[in-house]
């Protein structure tokens, strides 16, 4: 049995992560550390206090609720992250929503529950539940035994990788998914190195082996954040790849800024990249690129 | 659905003469039109008026206002004739409410909300001729004089407990129009002529029924009436092609003329002669009956015989029916009513909804869409008119491509068509005693309510009233805080109740005597005009006034129901939910000092504001606790309501939507415990408070659908606000749809949705002027956002925005 997993959220009716109404489930923990995350809460593996200062009243009545005096009150922050160990008390204490728990330890069967409110809009749409985060493929173990319980339901399954990981985790999870949906970012090392933190031989090595093995199920996505990913070089480099390895088809998720507000709320290590969000303009001009180059570009 | 009737490529530049029709309204000034309020004065201050049976007397007072109503024929018109004077009017009622608006006559031309234009001149005769012959003789006072116990009039004047609208008359119906176009006017003239007939060969029975005899006379007059003002735009049409020099303008007018002198009096016998007998009728009806849903109805499956024969014949093409629908559209929306300012608050955005029902079932159950179902939907996408208010009927077996069109259209903008759930009505329906045949032929009247056409005078919008204000007087023993009056029923010290029993158990006790006061208002209100004003041309078209001699306001219908909503379930629910959980469950706080904060509008009570809003699940999150307090709150009332039996021998039932009345009945009612300050609006229809659900449209759709729609037959309101790019594409058509179709498939009843961004609607608060075509659903209607008074425009503004990413 595994110990469970922390997941930070359950997004209901996503129609963009897969066919049909989709329930995304965001796992926690991630090997990469890209610049432009979205979701940053998802990188630390653990449960962790966020804080948002507009809905702070200043009350102080989660003060006495800490046992470690991790809450304190100067300054724009309120967690001595040093001494804090996540034990979430502060957050019951909180009545506006300032101190907040960001993920929560699940069982397979009790996220099988939660994943499975929106099932008759699955059905009616042919959609499902898409597994993300973070990184799902950390939560390896615990996804053996979860996914299983989703085929027994008839769950369409999709899971959002970045693929850095062993092929040996990966594959025993193929069974069990429709379809994933597989991101690359850069080929250049040196610029995945700079953009992710990581290497990426690994990545585009599990890339191809899973095209040889079940190329149908397999989605190339490309994020495009403008100055990082979205150089013409890099997505000529790109299309160079997915010609290579004869994959025809691929989906362009635009950068946005949405995630920027949440690094201050938990103290992220990444900084705030103050990008304008990729626009109508930019995707289009990256569409034509590899229209031209004959892979068809796909919603995303 | 082959690609002519869906006719993808056409566009509003496609139909030049609409584009123009349309542009002329878009730009037209509203202006009050006194002249039915002048003609009505003119009749009833005639010395023999008092002489007369009131059946008759309405009748002649309705055929002398059509004998004297200006006849305008505007350029490029293909259907002719109007309601006002007006390119786009409003008429008055002075024997209903018209003369509420006396006080405000001076600023009418300025007030903030639905400004009007009007004369001096005009000004003049209303204060000095019109208003002041009718100050005694108005429905309401009548009513209130004679016949009711003083109790209900005085909550109704408080304002917060329930609005009656039945005191502006009742209206809300789908007259027979099937009937109309089969037999014309004639045909109904000579069956009111046999019942004399039949009535003088055996003059002997029932010593009553002579009184039968000045019911079939006044729908004898009434018929001529109008055939007699068709007439009179056959002369027009004739007069103006005799000075029309462009031989196909003369033309035009020439085929204007044949049309008028043949219909209504005559059956039609292609689409336009259809199209130009409703609206005669339509004008007609709005002389007679306020102008509140006087409603076409099922247009797509009664005029599809018109429709098709004509296509057969080669007479027309689905353009040019498009055209002529479009038409229709036009003409249907140069009237607007005429509020009181503090009624335009209640019922702003100039809603008079007469509503268009496409698709649904047949009698016999099968699919009942048809190319006139596109051709509508291809009408509204072309042309955003206040009118019709377009409903589509929606089952199981709705065509796929049906519901694609439809989520086409809903995306386009405007919240048209509506949408309903045949599976769930049509059962609904029966349980109340409709046959199944009549049950699969319902209507949408007015707003979202729900009749059979034909058949019923069901009074659909005749009171709302505030729950809200019942759940205070349960937890103030009787007393409205805001209203400071004791009107309600002792239902004990809260501080002394023991647990969630307690509250309901006061709850309803306090609903059951709100929804008995509302009753004895609308009952007398319903003898009043029973006694004062008849309906004899409506009469003529809801089948069983003929056979019974019996007038609708007597109960001559097939089917008699009065229609009541209750507004504001879901801050009852959000409360019950509070109070459940921090006072009785995890007894964070005391009945005291819950008590204690409300009466202090949560000031100095932050903390305990911010648990409830931040730490107390609420309706419209697919959680089981505040749904299922909706859902009790729904059956109570429905309950409540069900009670009761109207004067013209039929059931009160039970609806849950709310026009704008959440923004007027939230003026009294205090701070609750859902979290909701005092004084600020309540929630719209049965949707969720605004801003609450926090877990997208499937949560949301799933809370609503646990409601039990069972018993709330009058019909219900449900707003889903999308952020137009998440939709995008076939992808955002095709999970829209999904998105309908699971939740009808759990159980819901209805649903409007607004396609528009946030940025859209602020740059139009602004700018109105660079936005008078934008147009967004309100309550169970849809509005240009330019008309909609602050209030209601930062409503729609703050509803949650789902996918906003």
């Amino acid at each position: 049995m595994s110990e469970g997993a922390t997941v930070f959220d359950l997004q209901r009716f996503s129609i963009h992560d897969g066919p049909g109404i989709r329930t995304v489930v965001f796992f926690k923990g991630c090997p990469l550390q890209c610049l432009w995350c979205q979701n940053s809460e998802g990188l630390d593996p653990e449960p962790e206090i966020s804080f948002s200062k507009e809905r702070c009243l200043g009350c102080r009545e989660c003060q006495p609720s800490c046992p470690l005096q991790a809450i304190v009150f100067n300054g724009d922050g309120r967690i001595n992250r040093q001494l804090c160990d996540r034990c979430g008390r502060g957050t019951e204490a909180c009545h506006s929503g300032a101190l907040e728990l960001v993920g929560r330890r699940y069982s397979p069967q009790e996220l099988l529950e939660e994943a499975m409110d929106d099932l008759p809009f699955f059905v009616a749409s042919g959609g499902g539940i898409t597994l993300s985060g973070g990184e799902p493929t950390c939560q390896a173990e615990f996804l053996s035994e979860f996914l299983p319980l989703c085929k027994e339901q008839g769950l369409n399954v999709a899971m959002e990788t970045c693929g850095y990981v062993a092929y040996q985790k990966l594959e025993p999870l193929l069974p069990f998914l429709d379809l994933v949906l597989y991101d690359v970012k850069a080929v250049d090392p040196a610029l995945h190195r700079r953009l992710t933190g990581k290497d990426n031989a690994v990545i585009l090595k599990n890339l191809v082996r899973l095209l040889e093995k079940q190329r149908c199920r397999i989605r190339v996505r490309v994020p495009l954040v403008p100055g990082m990913t979205s150089t013409d070089r890099n997505l000529r480099d790109i299309i160079g790849f997915l010609k290579k390895h004869r994959v025809d088809e691929v989906s362009l998720v635009p950068y946005h800024r949405m995630g920027e507000s949440k690094l201050e709320k938990i103290d992220s290590p990444l900084k705030p990249l103050n990008l304008a969000g990729a626009d109508d303009r930019d995707m289009e001009a990256a569409a034509g690129l590899f229209r031209v180059s004959g892979i068809e570009v796909l919603d995303p | 659905m082959s690609e002519s009737t869906v006719l993808p490529e056409m566009t509003i530049e496609s139909f030049p003469r609409l584009s123009k029709l349309y542009d002329d309204l878009l730009s037209a000034r509203k202006e009050v039109c006194i002249q039915r309020a002048r003609h009505i004065t003119d009749f009833m201050k005639g010395s023999d008026v008092w002489f007369m049976p009131p059946v008759f007397r309405r009748a002649r007072a309705v055929a002398h206002i059509l004998k004297n109503l200006d006849v305008g024929i505007h350029p490029d018109e293909l259907l002719v004739g109007s309601i006002t004077s007006k390119r786009v009017g409003a008429v008055i009622y002075p024997e209903f409410v018209g003369v509420l608006i006396w006080p405000e006559l001076a600023n009418l031309r300025e007030r903030a909300v639905d400004a009007f234009d009007i004369s001096d001149d005009e000004i003049k005769e209303l204060e000095q001729d019109i208003f002041p012959f009718w100050m005694d003789k108005v429905l309401a006072w009548h009513a209130q004089e004679f016949l009711s116990p003083p109790q209900p009039m005085s909550l109704l004047f408080k304002g917060g407990f329930f609005v009656l609208t039945e005191a502006a008359g009742i209206s809300h119906t789908a007259p027979d129009f099937e009937k109309l176009l089969r037999v014309g006017l004639d045909g109904i003239k000579e069956e009111a002529g046999e019942k004399v007939r039949e009535m003088d060969a055996d003059p002997v029975g029932d010593p009553e029924r002579f009184r039968e005899r000045a019911f079939y006379r006044a729908v004898q007059v009434s018929c001529d009436a109008v055939v007699e003002f068709a007439g009179r735009h056959h002369a027009e049409a004739l007069r103006l092609a005799e000075l029309e020099t462009d031989s196909e303008k003369k033309d035009e007018l020439l085929e204007i003329a044949r049309i008028c002198a043949k219909v209504p009096a005559g059956p039609a016998t292609c689409f336009r002669e259809a199209l130009q007998s409703i609206w005669f009728l339509e004008i007609a009806l709005h002389q007679e009956n306020y102008e509140q849903a006087l409603c076409p109805g099922r247009a797509d499956q009664y005029l599809y015989p018109y429709y098709r024969d004509d296509l057969e014949k080669g007479l027309i093409t689905a353009e040019q029916a498009v055209e002529l629908l479009g038409c229709l559209s036009v003409k249907m929306s140069e009237f607007v009513p005429l509020f009181a300012e503090n009624l335009a608050t209640l019922f702003s955005g100039f809603p008079a909804n007469p509503s268009v029902t496409i698709g649904g079932v047949t009698a016999d159950g099968a699919d009942a869409t048809n190319e006139l179902s596109y051709l509508f939907l291809k009408t509204r996408e072309l042309v955003k008119t206040r009118h019709p208010n377009l409903h589509a009927r929606v089952h199981g077996q709705s065509p796929p491509q049906y519901l694609e069109r439809i989520c086409e259209v809903i995306k386009d903008g405007g919240g048209m068509p509506g949408l309903v759930n045949d599976d769930v009505v049509v059962p609904a329906l029966m349980a109340k005693g409709i046959t199944e045949s009549d049950a699969r032929d319902y209507v949408i009247i007015g707003c979202v309510e729900i009749s059979v056409p034909r058949k019923t005078f069901g009074s659909t919008d005749a009171a709302l009233m505030s729950l809200p204000v019942c759940l205070e007087m349960a937890l103030n023993n009787g007393c409205s805080p805001v209203m400071q009056e004791e009107v309600g029923v002792k239902t004990g010290d809260p501080r002394e109740f023991r647990g969630m029993d307690d509250v309901l158990g006061a709850l309803r006790n306090q609903i059951s005597y709100v929804v008995e006061q509302m009753v004895i208002g609308l009952n007398v209100l319903g003898i009043a005009h029973r006694e004062l004003y008849p309906s004899p041309l409506l009469s003529s078209l809801i089948e069983g006034c003929i056979d019974t001699g019996k007038d609708v306001t007597a109960g001559g219908a097939v089917y008699n129901f009065t229609g009541v909503q209750g507004v504001g379930v879901a801050d009852v629910a959000d409360s019950l939910a509070a109070i459940d959980r921090l006072v009785f469950a995890d007894k964070k706080v005391t009945m005291d000092e819950l008590l204690k904060a409300l009466e202090d509008n949560f000031e100095g009570h932050e903390r305990l504001h911010q648990l409830i809003v931040n730490r107390v699940p609420k309706y419209g999150n697919d959680d089981e606790l505040p749904d299922r307090y909706a859902r009790e709150v729904a059956e109570l009332f429905c309950g409540e309501v069900a009670k009761h039996r109207n004067p013209r021998g039929g059931a009160y039932l039970p609806g849950f939507l709310s026009m704008t009345n959440h923004k007027g009945f939230g003026k009294f009612v205090g701070a609750l415990p859902s979290g909701r300050r005092a004084l600020e609006s309540l929630s719209n229809g049965i949707s969720p408070c605004d801003g609450v659900d926090r877990k997208g449209p499937t949560a949301y759709l799933k809370s609503v659908a646990k409601v039990d729609y069972s018993q709330a037959t009058n019909g219900v309101a449900v707003n889903l606000k999308f952020n137009p790019t998440y939709l995008r594409g076939a992808v955002g058509t095709g999970n829209l749809g999904s998105l309908i179709r699971a939740y009808f498939g759990l159980g819901g009843m209805h649903l409007q949705v607004n396609v528009v961004d946030r940025e859209t609607l602020l740059d139009a608060q602004r700018n109105p002027a660079k936005h008078a075509g934008l147009m967004v659903r309100v309550a169970g209607y849809s509005a240009y956002f330019a008309d909609l008074s602050r209030e209601v425009q930062d409503e729609i503004i703050a509803r949650t925005e789902h996918c906003s990413q």
